[in-house]
């Protein structure tokens, strides 16, 4: 029994290493994916990042690091 | 942003400066996935005398006739803030030098070489350019030859084996 509890216990761990391997391939894969967007959408992107940094900043009180762009 | 890019395009063709080429953040985003910035780097190369101070007098007064002011170290043109970099070190005017031009909408426009870029970011060497500086490893197209060989011309070979060497296995 302590057996078959113990080669559970491993597949488990195999298991969940898979997973994990999966998930940071299929982060990586996305990361590249964005990484050969056109830059007019890229940009885009960085205003609504602008946006966020700007809002993360004000919420703590810090000062603002800029202004989101006026495109 | 074409408007921008309109504007620097011809502040160079009026000889403000005899090149220039995006740099920073922006030069980035053609590479790597959008991470945050919020000025527009520009690295220009002035002619000028040797030994005399570099003066960008003459491109504040242009901008603030077209109604572009400065506010501070830069100037904020058809909304986006924009800072002029004359280039302050052999690396940078090599860099400026051999800028590609890319397509932004219907314009083209000079930006650094990305590895160019990852040359200046591992002599600047901030925290923010070391996690750049891994992005573009993981996700620029560049050729490490031209890398290896600008960071060999420019003594950057040992510090940027500092950055990327524990991560590399170096």
């Amino acid at each position: 029994m302590i057996r078959l509890q113990g080669l559970y216990m491993e597949d488990n761990i195999s298991f969940h290493r898979d997973i994990t391997a999966k998930i940071f391939q299929d982060k990586k894969q996305q990361r590249l994916q964005k990484a050969r967007l056109p830059i007019e959408e890229k940009v885009r992107i960085l205003i609504q990042l602008q946006r966020i940094a700007l809002m993360a900043a004000q919420s703590r009180g810090a000062k603002s690091p800029g202004f989101v762009w006026r495109i | 942003m074409e408007k921008t890019f309109n504007i620097i395009r011809e502040m160079c063709q009026e000889n403000l400066f005899s090149r220039y080429a995006v740099a920073g953040g922006m030069a980035a985003l053609f590479y790597i996935e959008p991470v945050t910035t919020f000025d527009l780097d520009i690295f220009i190369l002035i002619h000028q005398k040797t030994g005399s101070i570099i003066s960008l007098s003459p491109i504040y007064q242009w901008l603030e006739k077209r109604g572009f002011k400065p506010e501070g170290e830069q100037v904020v043109i058809e909304g986006i803030p924009v800072q002029f970099i004359p280039a302050y070190n052999k690396l940078i005017e090599e860099a400026v030098s051999d800028s590609v031009e890319k397509p932004y909408g219907s314009i083209k426009i000079k930006v650094l070489r990305p590895e160019d870029l990852i040359a200046v970011m591992a002599q600047t060497g901030r925290p923010k350019d070391r996690e750049r500086l891994m992005l573009f490893l993981e996700e620029a197209e560049y050729s490490k030859e031209r890398l290896n060989d600008i960071l060999i011309r420019h003594q950057l070979k040992e510090k940027f084996d500092s950055f990327t060497g524990p991560l590399y296995g170096r």
